[in-house]
């Protein structure tokens, strides 16, 4: 097995560990943790894609920031560690029995379909052809997606202010 | 690209804006006494932005910002124009039921209405959008505006839990439809129409790859997930019955009328044919006739079932759904004229349901509460209330299909045009669900008008205000109009279709 692959597999052991952690973890501090460990091995496998830029798009924004604001949403939670089960899991069996058929289905049709070839951009930089598609072909999602964070960031403070006395 | 090539955009360009003085209104001006004109604002900016729409009505298809290989991401024609006419009839119609039902429950907000504004621009990227990737950032700035819209009732427990769920499913099914995005990215290479269309009409080999198709069903679930079609269709009931009233209807007629619109420019730019049985794509078909049967079926038996009016419209409109869906299988065929028939089905949809929910904002109790929403609740409020009454008995025969209003034509046109494709099953079960709906419609209009007023009678609730009235006789107006002369409304829906190419 060539070096690549070992890093590869390694990579995605981290994230199937990580990520079934999580999922089965019954403290949620753990399973954050866990998610921790999906998030960056991600990370990795997109770099290891020659993916640079969103690489480390995933590492500032979901592990430097989504999954700090879960830990500190759970550390400021009061008490939530001496909860034996923070995280109580419904449901099991089917639960298993759904994940595992949709599983099969999609490792199925992933080792049966060939897919798509892109080569990788010569110099090994997405950041400047991403650039260029974000502010030309994509300028208009790009700017609508400011308004869907401000819609967001009003729902936000609409329902976490104190509630007007009534007139 | 000059600023000339950005018109065709205008009118969202005028909502977004409109959001924004929304905003800033409510930051200068610190007395709620003020702050009453919000409504009249967010209407005024609706009223532009339609007259704009208007004026540009028989413009020709713009493409905008072109790609490589000069393909637009955002096509704006008659078809899209004719479902921002839509949504935005709906946006003004729900702005104006709000103030009246904001008064009595308590909370004036400016942030309302500009939430409201933002996901109608929302709206009216995906309608427009001709590659998914700016379909869904569409999808999600109408979703997340919605979400926060639902959540407004916060002295409600019921209406906290009803945006948790709604917010959580719809994360859920943005999560699907994101999965089926990269699955399609991954075979076809491109998330834009036209190559989805090449890769499934020419590259026949591509059609038979499961990955396409996986990747194609989590798209549906996606969509399925927003137009609350059976087996996705559990949070409807709550968030339904939580959410402001005003809020619930819009949420029932421009969040269903964006999915849906955009569901037809998938299903006949982007399949383009490859849902015929020659090319193999027959499933498709198949799938789509199972949706809508299960739909009807199962919307209408839940909502025989139902004690609160609010959970009982929730499930018909699951049901209403089913009744698209019909329509959606015949356009999967090559049946155009059915595409005609479900943008008339949505736009009488919109009128019916809005003024439904907008007479129920009006009649509903001060202290509300899911005890209030029972149809016992409502026992002999006719004489009591005759003109919003009379218009709610108008509404429920729309909605139960009878004529001569706007849902007899609704579904007469969907129906026909199934028929012409040839699913004269479907069409029974259609028929059968009209029929059932037919039951638990007329139950309004018992408790309304046969049953006796029991001591104390109802309270008078909503203070009566001119904004409302005025909304629900632009419904009421709609309803009447497009069952008597259903006639430009088909044409324009056809030429619609037609400017799809």
């Amino acid at each position: 097995m060539p070096l690549s692959d070992l890093v590869f597999y390694l990579f995605a052991a981290m994230v199937v560990v990580g990520a079934a952690g999580a999922a089965i973890s019954q403290n949620l501090v753990y399973a954050a943790f866990l998610l921790l460990a999906a998030l960056f091995g991600v990370a990795a496998i997109f770099a290891w894609l020659s993916a640079d830029y969103v690489a480390i798009t995933q590492t500032i924004v979901y592990v430097g920031g989504i999954l700090v604001l879960f830990l500190f949403a759970v550390m400021l939670t009061n008490r939530i560690t001496d909860a034996r089960h923070s995280n109580p899991a419904v449901g099991k069996r089917p639960a298993a029995l759904v994940s595992l058929g949709l599983f099969g289905v999609l490792a199925y049709v992933s080792i049966e379909t060939p897919w798509k070839h892109f080569d990788v951009p010569a110099g090994g930089e997405t950041t400047h052809l991403l650039g260029q598609a974000l502010l030309s072909t994509y300028v208009l999602p790009f700017e609508v997606l400011s308004v869907l964070l401000l819609a967001a960031l009003v729902g936000a403070v609409v329902m976490s202010r104190k509630e007007t006395p009534k007139p | 690209m000059s600023v000339n090539e950005l018109l065709p955009l205008l009118p969202a360009g005028v909502l977004v804006v409109f959001g924004l003085l929304l905003l800033l209104y409510e930051v200068f001006s610190n007395q709620s006494e003020q702050r009453r004109y919000s409504a009249h604002l967010a209407v005024l900016g609706f009223a532009i932005a339609l007259t704009v729409v208007a004026f540009q009505l028989r413009d020709p298809t713009a493409s905008l910002f072109l790609g490589p290989g000069g393909l637009a991401s955002l096509v704006v024609d008659a078809f899209a124009r004719v479902a921002f006419i839509l949504l935005m009839v709906a946006g003004l119609v729900a702005c104006l039921l709000s103030p009246g039902y904001a008064k009595n429950a308590g909370h004036s907000l400016g942030e309302y209405y500009g939430l409201l504004m933002f996901s109608v621009a929302g709206m009216m990227i995906m309608v427009s959008a001709a590659d998914l990737a700016t379909f869904f950032v569409g999808l999600e700035t109408m979703s997340v505006a919605v979400y926060a819209l639902t959540a407004l009732r916060r002295r409600d427990v019921r209406s906290t839990e009803a945006a948790l769920k709604y917010f959580l499913m719809g994360a859920f099914a943005t999560a699907f439809f994101l999965f089926g995005l990269a699955l399609v990215f991954g075979t076809v290479g491109s998330l834009h129409l036209t190559h989805l269309a090449e890769a499934m009409s020419t590259g026949t080999t591509l059609l038979r790859e499961p990955l396409l198709h996986v990747g194609l069903l989590l798209i549906l679930v996606g969509f399925a997930f927003k137009v609350a079609a059976f087996p996705f269709h559990m949070w409807a009931p709550d968030a339904y019955e939580g959410a402001p009233t005003p809020v619930t209807g819009f949420m029932a007629v421009a969040v269903k009328t964006a999915a849906f619109v955009s569901l037809l420019r998938l299903i006949v730019v982007g399949f383009d044919g490859a849902m015929s049985s020659q090319t193999g794509g027959a499933s498709w078909t198949v799938l789509l006739e199972a949706l809508s049967i299960s739909t009807i079926l199962v919307g209408n038996a839940l909502a025989l079932t139902q004690r609160s009016i609010k959970r009982m419209l929730a499930y018909s409109s699951v049901a209403h759904s089913g009744y698209v869906f019909i329509g959606l299988t015949a356009v999967a065929e090559g049946e155009a004229s059915a595409g005609a028939g479900i943008l008339f089905y949505l736009a009488a949809y919109t009128a019916m349901t809005l003024g439904a929910f907008g007479v129920l904002a009006y009649l509903e109790r001060r202290e509300g509460g899911s005890e209030a929403e029972r149809f016992g609740a409502y026992a002999g409020i006719g004489f009591r209330h005759p003109a919003a009454s009379a218009l709610m008995a108008l509404f429920v025969v729309s909605l139960a299909g009878l004529p001569p209003t706007g849902g007899f034509f609704g579904k007469l046109f969907v129906f026909s045009a199934a028929l012409r494709a040839g699913h004269t099953g479907l069409v029974l079960i259609g028929v059968l669900g009209s029929v059932i709906g037919v039951y638990y419609y007329l139950r309004v209009i018992v408790a309304f008008y046969m049953r006796d007023v029991p001591e104390p009678g109802p309270t008078p609730s909503a203070t009566p205000s001119a904004e409302l009235g005025f909304g629900l006789l632009i419904a009421a107006i709609l309803v009447v109009v497009l069952g008597v002369v259903p006639g430009p409304l088909i044409e324009l829906g056809r030429a619609a279709i037609a400017s799809l190419g």
